[in-house]
């Protein structure tokens, strides 16, 4: 499953230290992974107030991200599914480094993540690009449109004239579905619906061509009869243009229509990993069982039983013992609450973290 | 409302046609058969109305250079082109005739209203050159057009911000058209006021008439208040637009870069802003003022440098909401530098507040000229507002009373500080973000129409 | 939609005969804009049975929320009831004082607001946030309000020891929950949710309405459910209304309106949601946007944006056909089946 991707450049990278751009350039994706992520871990430090730092009281973490390993392959759109507070945003973040990661590794096309030097970075984050959730604050009131999208390939000189952006912002706005784009092009966001806007953000993010781009919940402020022409946005740019998409929703029902694997996530640590299809016909881990089946679905007489979880998720800086879940979890055993169950490979790329599925 | 086209064609023209009036007006009996070395010499001589002929030549050259090249490589701003081309003309003209390059006219060398309206007519056309440089791109020019009117409707409902650019619209245009209002050489200190019809001097302390000269009466060595008046509303204005726009640029870089940054960088910038507020900026004025010096261009510096706190403060505090939003995770989520996003992110999102200080900061840079100028410290070459005060006051105008040589002045300057604040007010009530949303709610999409004829395009 | 206006003879004086325990009859609310009306809501008819629960449905913008508010008279300064009859227990509701709608309000009939968890007071308790409405209402001390307001607590799932918590102190889904507590405060026939679930995650979802549900049950309390996500007013409501750009466009019960849907919007707006337990495809949408009430259009309004749309559609208003008994759809297409 984790592949050994340490190839020769990778390797003489690595053991030089710094990663720079000729690395990053003549890395490629070994058998199609794009991310390896290993043991990843992101806490953040909880602020002490100055009487518990004059008595040394144990410093406290926000365990955001608490190891999770998994792989992102090339041209996929894997989905990061969760509730508020289990990590998902996090995870997208850190992998375009816009948190740094406190453990554990994320190796892009083989090569650490964390070890890029400033260049290699600024390199990276032309292949890597996220769209946020908001439209409406996510891309600044006083540009144009033309503004907005021209400007990643201004801040990294991508282009060498004036005519070349144009055609390359033209070409990204029109592609992401404003057409025609000169009607766009010098319009305000605040002229713009919502829907308009959030397909500029995706011209923004596809204008530099990217391997990847992070949906950190595209289409969560959109009216629901305009989701689909996002949605097909994206399966449009995957199947075209090749983008993987990594798309981090609350919406599993939204992802199961969109999305080639999910990752369910609880408290920073993936409980349930697998492709769609076989994830929701065959859940095996107790949380996505109750995730499931409280799904409301648009007919009233399907009957099925609501498995209803008791409270809400813990906060993340006093995560319970063992296994994260078992204060919640309908099957909980006795053992639950001493051990942390490993993941259990249930064959053909499925996996999950339950103390009964040995 | 004048169409479009023929509106930025008589702004372009219209200085070049005062400068024809401004050379027709002036003395006849010219001999402008000189020759061209003679006109060369005007290029090389040493000083062209007070500044060197170098720097007005290398000026001329580049600014006719650049209009040339645009046009040759036919940019599309060609009107803006065209304005270099005048600007290059005019800077020539001015050379020509008050270098002395013309023997009749080398006599008006040095004299100071020429200078004064080659001066206003550069200002001008540096303007009109901006503004068809931002015309060059035709849909920014309809936005910018369409953004300025958007701000003017909200700017119209309020009255007193009218009425203060009512004031203020005046105050300018005397002070830009000076020249045309008042010899410049009556502020001479030898060019006494005499009576139009007898010729007789009419010595100090002279009561207003109805000659138009008079009309203010005289001051205590018998020349022209008026004169004096309307002159020193240019330096009055220009001090303090400069000394404004010098304590905003600083005062906004510090508050951006106080704001951005946070941490033990933001709390430096700020401790700094701090000491320079608590500075008494009068007495420090003046040791400044003692120590460097008398000129307005010194006034300025000194303005600047002891007001830009409070404009620090403000758009340090405005910086901070900004930078949480998300658009800068955006930019940095893209590689942009910090720098970049200061610039292009903060700055245009901060920057209404900082017009709207900016207008009244102006109001306070004139009251602080005004000030310094009173108490003896200003320019003795000029005359301000500050300074016709000052000299009324020492040669004890109050006590005789000699009404006409205070009450222009102080009114003056009462009705220009007040008009800039209440022009402040109205824009901030413009900025109002509340009043700003009922408008975009409404039906106002100028696209509307656009959007109705794009048929078939995948638009949500 | 035709009004049934039983034999005025047995009833008591003034006492309008309604269907059911709320009656909401051709009602028309418009609010008033600079430039003109803006006809949010428009000849809206639907009824609540006792303990029975009703969803409106629909985009943003459909005026469905403007229906709720008109209900209790709770619209905004430029907002006006221009015509339609809201009956309750015999009395036009459209038609009353302040003072008489305050005798209603919070006592027979509560509503909680969009986002009202996040318009908790900050610097309140609480508990005494609850117990507010019952001391204003009922005119008893605030220990025994306070006391009622544990009940309430607990009641709605959160322990009564959290009484004297402030809001920052509880969680979302807590908050909500709080909220449904103030809501019930008084012992209301009927509540009104706007959009009670939107912000709250999935399972916290589930949990508020099956809540919801279960107080329904042991209070006998009607519910208009009011939110945009068919799924959730599938699952948890017996009839429902679908709005579209200030009118009813179907109603009926939800087997009704999900099984044999009649209104072409109606079908496109069900396709929109996924249903995690039937085939797996890609949602649809419905290109275009609703039209600007302030200039309604004189024929369908979802003309312009309708797959099934035949001449004559956008000229002529469609009226409400009874496709079967109690399923109304406003379409050309509809044949009255009953």
């Amino acid at each position: 499953m984790a592949t050994a991707t340490d190839s020769a450049t990778s390797g003489a990278a690595v053991a030089r230290g710094r990663i720079d751009t000729a690395a990053l350039a003549s890395a490629q994706a070994r058998d199609g992974v794009l991310f390896d992520i290993r043991d990843l871990e992101v806490y953040f430090p909880v602020q002490q107030s100055l009487l518990q730092a004059i008595v040394r009281a144990e410093k406290r973490f926000v365990h955001a991200v608490d190891h999770i390993t998994f792989q992102i392959r090339e041209g996929e759109i894997i989905a990061l599914v969760g509730e508020s507070g289990c990590g998902k945003t996090t995870t997208g973040r850190t992998l375009l480094r816009l948190e740094e990661a406190t453990g554990g590794e994320i190796l892009y096309k083989g090569l650490p993540l964390r070890r890029f030097d400033k260049h290699a970075l600024r390199a990276y984050r032309r292949k890597a690009q996220i769209i946020f959730q908001d439209p409406y604050n996510s891309i600044n009131p006083k540009h144009t449109v033309f503004d907005i999208v021209a400007e990643p390939l201004q801040v990294n000189e991508i282009c060498s004239s004036q005519r070349e952006i144009e055609e390359r912002v033209t070409r990204a706005v029109s592609e992401a579905g404003l057409r025609p784009a000169r009607e766009y092009l010098y319009r305000y966001p605040h002229e713009l619906s919502g829907g308009q806007r959030q397909r500029v953000c995706i011209a923004g993010a596809t204008v530099l061509e990217p391997d990847v781009i992070v949906a950190d919940e595209p289409v969560a402020s959109l009216d629901v009869s305009i989701r689909n022409d996002i949605l097909k946005l994206m399966v449009e740019h995957k199947e075209k243009l090749g983008v993987t998409y990594v798309f981090i929703t609350h919406d599993l029902s939204l992802a199961w229509v969109l999305s080639d694997r999910i990752a369910v996530m609880y408290l920073g640590r993936i409980v349930e990993i697998g492709n769609t299809e076989e994830v929701v016909a065959n859940p095996r881990h107790p949380y996505t069982k109750a995730l499931i089946s409280v799904i409301p679905v648009p007919d009233p007489l399907a009957k099925k039983e609501h498995i209803i979880l008791k409270g809400e998720t813990p906060n993340a800086v006093d995560i319970p013992s063992g296994c994260r879940f078992h204060p919640r979890c309908p099957e909980a055993l006795p053992e639950c609450a001493e051990v942390d169950p490993p993941e259990v490979d249930l064959g053909g790329g499925h996996r999950a973290a339950c103390i009964r599925l040995k | 409302m004048i169409p479009r086209r023929f509106r930025n064609w008589i702004l372009v023209w219209t200085p070049a046609v005062w400068l024809l009036l401004e050379l027709l007006m002036y003395p006849k009996d010219t001999n402008f058969g000189d020759g061209v070395g003679a006109v060369l010499r005007g290029f090389t001589a040493s000083r062209i109305g007070g500044y060197p002929a170098w720097a007005m030549t290398l000026l001329a050259v580049v600014a006719g250079a650049a209009g040339v090249v645009g046009l040759v490589r036919r940019d599309k701003a060609v009107r803006f082109n065209l304005t270099l081309l005048a600007e290059a003309a005019v800077f020539a003209a001015w050379a020509v005739v008050a270098g002395g390059g013309l023997s009749q006219w080398s006599a008006r060398a040095n004299d100071t209203s020429w200078n004064w309206a080659f001066q206003t007519v550069v200002v001008a056309l540096a303007g009109v050159a901006v503004w068809m440089w931002a015309a060059a791109n035709p849909e920014r020019a309809a936005l910018t057009e369409w953004n300025v009117h958007q701000v003017w409707k909200l700017y119209r409902r309020n009255w007193q911000g009218m009425v203060g650019l009512a004031i203020i619209v005046i105050f300018v245009g005397m002070a830009l058209l000076a020249p045309f209002l008042a010899d410049h050489n009556l502020l001479d200190p030898n060019s006494q006021l005499r009576d139009p019809k007898t010729g007789q001097l009419l010595g100090p302390y002279h009561p207003p008439t109805l000659d138009y000269y008079n009309l203010f009466g005289t001051d205590q060595v018998g020349q022209s208040v008026l004169a004096q008046f309307i002159w020193s509303a240019r330096i009055s204005l220009f001090v303090g637009l400069l000394a404004a726009i010098m304590s905003t640029v600083v005062g906004a870089a510090i508050g951006i870069a106080a704001g951005y940054y946070g941490g033990w960088q933001g709390e430096v910038w700020m401790r700094l802003t701090d000491v320079f507020l608590v500075l008494p900026w009068l007495p420090m004025a003046m040791v400044l003022a003692a120590a460097w010096g008398q000129n307005y261009w010194m006034i300025i510096v000194i303005i600047g440098i002891t007001s830009w706190p409070g404009t620090a403060r403000v758009v340090r505090s405005d910086t901070l909401r900004v930078r949480e939003l998300q658009f800068i995770e955006r930019a940095r989520a893209i590689g942009s530098s910090d720098g970049h996003i200061m610039k292009r992110h903060v700055l245009p999102n901060v920057m209404p507040l900082i017009f709207a200080n900016l207008v009244l900061v102006v109001a306070i840079a004139i009251l602080s000229e005004t000030t310094l100028s009173f108490l003896g410290l200003g320019d003795p070459l000029n005359f301000s507002w500050g300074t016709m005060l000052h000299y009324a006051w020492v040669n004890g105008a109050a006590g005789l009373p000699a009404w006409w040589y205070l009450l222009p002045p102080g009114i003056a300057i009462i009705l220009v500080v007040l008009s800039f604040t209440f022009i402040g007010t109205a824009y901030e009530e413009v900025l109002d973000p509340k009043l700003r949303k009922r408008e975009e709610s409404g039906a106002d999409n100028r696209f509307a129409a656009a959007d109705e004829a794009v048929a078939g395009g995948a638009v949500s | 939609m035709s009004a049934t206006t039983a034999t005025a003879t047995s009833a008591p004086a003034g006492r309008i005969e309604h269907k059911g325990l709320l009656e909401v009859r051709g009602l028309t609310t418009y609010f008033k804009l600079g430039v003109g009306d803006v006809k949010a809501v428009r000849d809206v008819s639907f009824h609540v049975e006792p303990g029975e629960s009703l969803g409106l449905a629909g985009e943003s913008g459909c005026g469905k929320t403007t229906a709720a508010l008109s209900i209790l008279k709770l619209l905004p300064e430029n907002g006006r009831i221009v015509s339609g009859e809201v009956l309750y227990d015999g009395k036009n509701l459209a038609r009353r004082t302040e003072y008489g709608m305050s005798k209603i309000r919070w006592k027979e009939i509560s509503i909680i607001f969009q986002g009202a968890m996040n318009a908790l007071n900050p610097v309140k308790e609480t508990g005494l946030q609850v117990a507010e409405p019952i001391v204003l209402h009922e005119g008893v001390s605030e220990e025994k309000a306070l006391e009622r307001a544990r009940e309430l607590f607990e009641m709605v799932g959160i322990s009564a020891k959290r009484v004297m918590d402030f809001p920052h102190q509880l969680s979302g889904g807590m908050r909500q929950r709080a909220m449904i507590a103030m809501a019930l405060a008084c012992n209301p026939k009927l509540v009104i949710g706007d959009e009670p679930t939107t912000a709250l995650d999935v399972m916290v979802q589930a949990q508020i309405l099956d809540l919801i549900e279960r107080l329904r049950h042991e209070l006998n309390l009607a519910f208009i459910l009011i939110s945009h996500d068919l799924s959730v007013m599938a699952e948890t409501c017996d009839k429902g209304v679908i709005m579209y750009a200030g009118e009813v466009v179907e109603s009926g019960t939800t087997t009704d309106i999900f099984r044999r849907a009649g209104h072409p919007y109606t079908q496109q707006l069900i396709k929109s949601f996924p249903n995690i337990h039937g085939t797996r495809e890609m949602v649809s949408s419905i290109p275009g946007d609703p039209p600007n009430l302030l200039v309604v259009p004189p024929g369908c309004t979802f003309a312009p944006r309708c797959s099934e749309r035949v001449a004559g559609c956008e000229e002529t208003h469609p009226e409400l056909v009874e496709v079967e008994p109690g399923h109304w759809v406003r379409c050309v297409h509809a044949r009255k089946g009953v």
